[in-house]
Formats: structure tokens, sequence, C-alpha cells
């Protein structure tokens, strides 16, 4: 029972941290958050709906049209957001995205709102549960496969930031905006990266989670509440720690929801931020607390 | 608020009182018609509930029109939308009452709109038919005016505890979702199960934000239930039913009426074979692709060519038979008294499609259930009829 609890706890929570790090990345790039995440994530769970179902293709044909739709709605966010991306109107811009939200959100709607209450997408592979140790171990194929995604993902998450120069940019704005553009980063391209990043992992977040669940065009805004929490748990600032709050999150709510009770399953995502910031006033990667004298 | 609300009342019982007093003509009849409100979602994300019920209310109406009208009076059907929206059916309801002066409202989909529309058909007196909202608190505790075709959520619970206790079973597993709808039939379900010497081997929770199921199919499947019953709407049901598949589990699963349609839900879990033991109870004898209702479906399809089929249609029609069955028992005469009394006097009333009669002495006309599943061959199977005892 543990291992498939664990299986599909580190699963969803990976999923979790992909959301969580699109939330980090625009924090840290813009010092903003985007509602509109969640609802990205959506509709990257109605593409490949819509490629694998309705055109017949495969899974592998549904990811880079996911990512393409992702880009294009990515730029297109950050065309209109742009004149409220600065320290003055922060406000304006988190009802912006609130806007923007239900945007995406009536344009699923749109299109797909007429054809059902909600949408299966096929199992991106299928068959018995891979079976370790005499039985001792069982990890479901659908949930190996969505670990396995988000660790690609993560993966060529890390790879940009280390060794690309767009990559390189956005850590520099992200340690010291000011400083980073007194040596010439542009930082216009750095927000509209950060910006586009973020939907795109949410988006290709949406892909993976599509096949293990049923989508329906509400679903965003509770899966960008979680990604949000494994954010601040992980300390908000910090790329792994948004990773790492995901899984925590998600194996949580498993184990609970496993050797407590299902009851308890929603609460405790709530009593994990509690407790994580009781103990880490900043987040787990949040770093020490400095002060000024 | 409350002075509103007096002031609301005060107008809904004068309109009711002053119309059969100062005019001639009974609201909403004339000598060549009969004007009947419906509301519901005909737009919006829960449209299914509301426009394909009404759509075979609509049907049903026309295929009585064209053989003469009830009476000699053809029946007219007046449509509000309510998008499933509370304050949508309130509105919804006083427009047909005030505006388009309606004779009876058969309509409701949504139970949390039905609720809130409650006091306003209760205090006008206009008789109301519910057709396709499950609450039992819109019927219960009687009220003169108000009457469901529907299976209400109560009935639902005790139609599902005998089924299983004609199955054999003595123990089951209970997984719901604790919303409103949830938690009102979870309350009436334990009960009914209790009452069978049914045990509730696990209570699980799985509400509609959930994504994953694993959890709860390991606590259900270490749990040595025979049975288990979903009290879910569509989409938590079928995550339960995947992860269940993928984990190799299977029992007998038992669905509620919010999932009509077998043949649909398993194209929603689409995971092969994860539905083979699913049964789900139903309003209807017969489904929509069955030979019984060959001529209804062919009938809808061409008044309605944009709208696919459902067995919500089926409701309607339920619904559509129960009222001109009471109005043609009041006669060419007709008043809203002598309708409602007509309502109430109806026993024993066949209709096409409910799975048993209609008996509307408690108001909650419809007290027996269809079981039905998915044939391998992708049919919709009736694999029995359950009456209360």
């Amino acid at each position: 029972m543990l291992s498939v609890l664990l299986a599909s706890g580190v699963a969803n929570g990976l999923l979790y941290g992909l959301v969580a790090l699109g939330v980090v990345v625009l924090a840290k790039a813009a010092n903003a958050f985007n509602f509109s995440q969640g609802d990205v994530m959506a509709l990257g769970g109605f593409v490949s709906y819509a490629v694998i179902v309705t055109m017949g293709y495969g899974s592998v044909a549904a990811l880079p049209i996911v990512v393409i739709v992702a880009l294009f709605v990515g730029v297109l966010s950050y065309l209109l957001l742009r004149p409220l991306m600065d320290a003055q109107h922060a406000v304006a811009l988190l009802t912006a995205t609130i806007g923007l939200s239900f945007l995406v959100k009536g344009t699923i709607r749109l299109i797909w709102g007429r054809q059902g209450d909600y949408f299966a997408v096929p199992p991106l592979v299928s068959g018995p549960p891979i079976i370790l140790f005499d039985g001792a171990v069982i990890i479901p194929l659908q949930h190996l496969v969505m670990s396995g995604g988000a660790v690609l993902m993560l993966a060529l998450f890390a790879l940009f930031f280390r060794f690309t120069r767009l990559g390189l940019f956005m850590r520099s704005v992200a340690d010291n905006p000011r400083a980073a553009r007194i040596v010439g980063i542009p930082t216009e391209l750095v927000l509209c990266s950060a910006m586009v990043l973020s939907l795109v992992v949410s988006a290709v977040a949406g892909f993976l989670l599509a096949p293990a669940t049923l989508i329906f065009p509400d679903m965003g805004f509770s899966l960008f509440l979680k990604g949000f929490a494994a954010a601040i748990i992980g300390g908000m600032m910090s790329l792994p720690g948004a990773v790492i709050g995901g899984v925590l999150l998600g194996v949580t709510e498993v184990l609970v929801s496993g050797y407590i009770s299902s009851t308890a399953q929603e609460l405790s995502a709530f009593v994990l931020i509690f407790v994580a910031l009781i103990f880490f006033p900043r987040g787990l990667f949040g770093g020490r607390s400095s002060r000024s004298v | 608020m409350k002075l509103f609300s007096q002031i609301v009342g005060v107008m809904l019982m004068t309109t009711a009182l002053a119309v059969p007093a100062f005019a001639q003509d009974v609201q909403g009849v004339s000598d060549t018609s009969i004007k009947i409100g419906t509301f519901g979602p005909i737009t919006g994300a829960n449209y299914a509930f509301g426009r394909l019920t009404m759509n075979g209310l609509e049907t049903l109406f026309a295929d009585v029109n064209a053989a003469g009208g009830v009476n000699g009076r053809t029946l007219e059907l007046v449509r509000v939308d309510d998008q499933c929206d509370p304050a949508g059916a309130i509105a919804a309801v006083r427009k047909l009452i005030f505006d388009d002066q309606v004779f009876a409202i058969i309509g409701g989909s949504c139970s949390n709109g039905v609720m809130a529309a409650k006091e306003d058909i209760e205090q006008s007196g206009i008789p109301f038919v519910n057709f396709a909202a499950a609450s039992n608190n819109i019927s219960a505790p009687e009220i003169e005016n108000i009457f469901t075709s529907m299976l209400t959520s109560n009935l639902e619970s005790a139609l599902q505890a005998q089924y299983l206790s004609d199955l054999g079973v003595k123990r089951v597993a209970v997984v719901a979702q604790h919303d409103a709808w949830g938690s009102d039939r979870h309350k009436t379900l334990l009960p009914a199960l209790a009452e069978k010497g049914i045990e509730v081997a696990v209570d699980e929770e799985l509400s509609m934000e959930a994504n994953d199921a694993t959890a709860q199919v390991l606590r259900v499947q270490g749990s040595g239930a025979e049975a288990v019953v979903l009290l879910s709407y569509p989409k938590p049901a079928s995550i339960f039913l995947r992860d269940a598949a993928r984990l190799g589990f299977t029992s007998s699963f038992i669905g509620t009426s919010v999932i009509p349609d077998p043949v649909a839900f398993d194209e929603q879990v689409a995971v092969p074979g994860a539905t083979d033991n699913f049964v789900t109870i139903s309003p209807s004898r017969y489904a929509l692709d069955s030979a019984e209702a060959a001529e209804w479906l062919e009938k809808l399809t061409t008044k309605f060519p944009d709208d696919e089929p459902h067995t919500y249609n089926l409701y309607g029609i339920t619904a559509g038979q129960l009222t001109v069955a009471a109005l043609e028992q009041a006669g060419a005469d007709l008043t809203q008294a002598s309708f409602i009394a007509a309502l109430e006097a109806t026993s024993g009333l066949e209709t096409t499609f409910a799975p048993g009669p209609l008996n509307c002495e408690t108001h909650q006309c419809l007290q027996a259930a269809a079981w039905i599943k998915r044939t391998p061959e992708g049919k919709t199977e009736v694999v029995g009829l359950s009456t209360l005892d």
C-alpha cells in the first residue's frame, strides 16, 4: 500500500511542483503572481484532448502543440499585462491576472463547453502496474509516466537556467533587478520570458495530468492553489524548493488520506503549510531572514 | 431583506388570490390553450439538466397537441433559463408567474435553484411539478402545490439499500463527495443500509476537486466490502473507477441518478473494462437506445435536431405525461386548485418511461427505479427494477 501511495503522491506532487515552478519564476523575475496559470494548465489538458481524442493523433503529437499554444498564450498575456508590470501597479496587475484567468476559462468554455461536462484523455500508457521485490513495491504505470515527464521537464528547466544566455539573464534579474538593468540585461525580454515560461510549464503539467483525471473548464483554480501552496512551502523564491514543496504536498495528501482519513485529505495541505511556516517562516528553502541595522 | 421578502410574499399571494377573483379566465388558460412554464439551465455548463429535460417535455406536449390537445386546449411551453443558479431560479419563477402568467410550472433541474425558488412557488400557490432536481427537501415535508416526478434523494438511497439487500450484500463501502448534494444522500443512505442490515465497512470521501483516488481505492480494497456505493457526480466516480482499474481492484460499483447514462459514463472513464461492474440507478425503465424508446427518439431528433438526445429527455416526457393526465382529470373547467387536486389524486399512473406507476399521494410521485449498466457491446441494459417495500 505504501509504495502505491508514494507513487501517487510523488506523481501528483511533481505536477504541483511544475505549477509552483511557474509561480516562482514569475515571482522572481517580475515580483508578480499570475492567477491564470491554473487555467493555462487546464488549457494544456484541453489542447491534448483535442489533439489525441478529437483529431486522433497520439500523445507525442499533442505535447509540441500544447507547448506552442502555451507560448502563444504566454506572449499574449505578456503584451496584455506589460503596462502593469511594475511595482506601482502591483494590485492592478494581480486583478488583471484574475481577469486573464476568466478569459482563458471562458475561451475553454467557448470551444469545448457545449460538448459535455467532463472530458477524458486516454492514458498515456496502459498496462498492469510494475511489481518489484515480490509485490513489496507496486508502481502504477500512469504514475510512473507522470513522474518521468515531470522530472524531464524539471531537468530541462535546470539546464535552461544553468546553460542558456536567457536563463542566466533571468537569474541575474531575479537576484538583483536594478543591477541587471544597469549592466544592460534586457529586462523586457526577461519579463516576457518569465511570463511565457511560467505558462508553458503549467500547460505541460496540464498535459501530464489530463490522462490521470478528468478535465473540465473550471479545474484550473484549485490546481493553481496547490501549486501556490507548494511554492510557499518551498520558499517562494527557490526553484528546487518549489519542486520539493510540491512533492511534500502531494505525498502528505495521499498518506493522510490513505492512513488517517480521506476526509482529512484537503485539510492536510493547509496543515502542512501552517506547520512549514511555523518552523520555516520563509519556507523550506527561503533562506534565513536578515535584519538591517 | 425580511421586509422585502414579506412584500414579495404579499404580492405573490395577492396575485394568486386576485387572478381568479377579478378575471373570468384562470391565469394562463384560454379557450384554446394552457400556458405552462418551465425553468432550468438552458445555457451554461449545466445546460443538459435543463434544456434536454425541457426538450422531452416539449416533445410530449407537441405530441398531445397534434392529437387535439387536452380537453380541446393546446399546451404551450414557456422556457426561462436559470443557468443552475439559485438567484437565476428565483428570477425565473417570478418571471413565469408575474410576466408570463403561466398556469403551472413543470420544471426545476438543479436542487439548489429549486430550493431557492421554493418559497416563491409555495407562496404563489401555483401548481409545480419538479421534473429533474433530486433533493428530497423540494417536496418534503409535503406542500400543497409542490409535486415531483423525479426520483428524490431519500427514495434513491432507500432503493439503493434495497437493491444491495436483494443482491445479498452484507458489507459495503461508501465513497461520497461531502458537499450539499453528497451530504443530502449520505445522511439518508447510511440509515437505509442499517435498516437492511448492511454494514458499512468504510466510508470514504472523494471531493469534486480530487484528481486522484489511489488512497480511497486502497482503503476500500482493504476493507473487504462486497460492493461500493459511489455517492458522487460523474467526475469523482470516474476517477475512482479509473484508479480502481489501474490498481486491479474489482467489485460491484453502484452509482446514483446523476450518472444516468452508463455508456456515456464509460466513455468518460475511458479505461477499458473499468465500468464492467458498474450499475447505476435510473428514473427511466428503458434506455434511450432501446426499442421501446425508438419512437420518442425519432420525435426528439426531429423536433430538436441540434441537441444530442439524452436520458434527461425521458425525465421530461415522464413529467409531461403526469401533467397531461392530471389536466385531463381536472376537466374542461380547469383551475389551479382542480389541477392540484387531480395531481394529488394521481394513483397507479403508468407512463412510458417511469420504472413504476406514479402515485402522488405523498407528492413524491416516483417510488421505483431501474438499474442499468453498459453491455460489452456498448448498449444500455436494464438489469433490474426496484420498488420500495
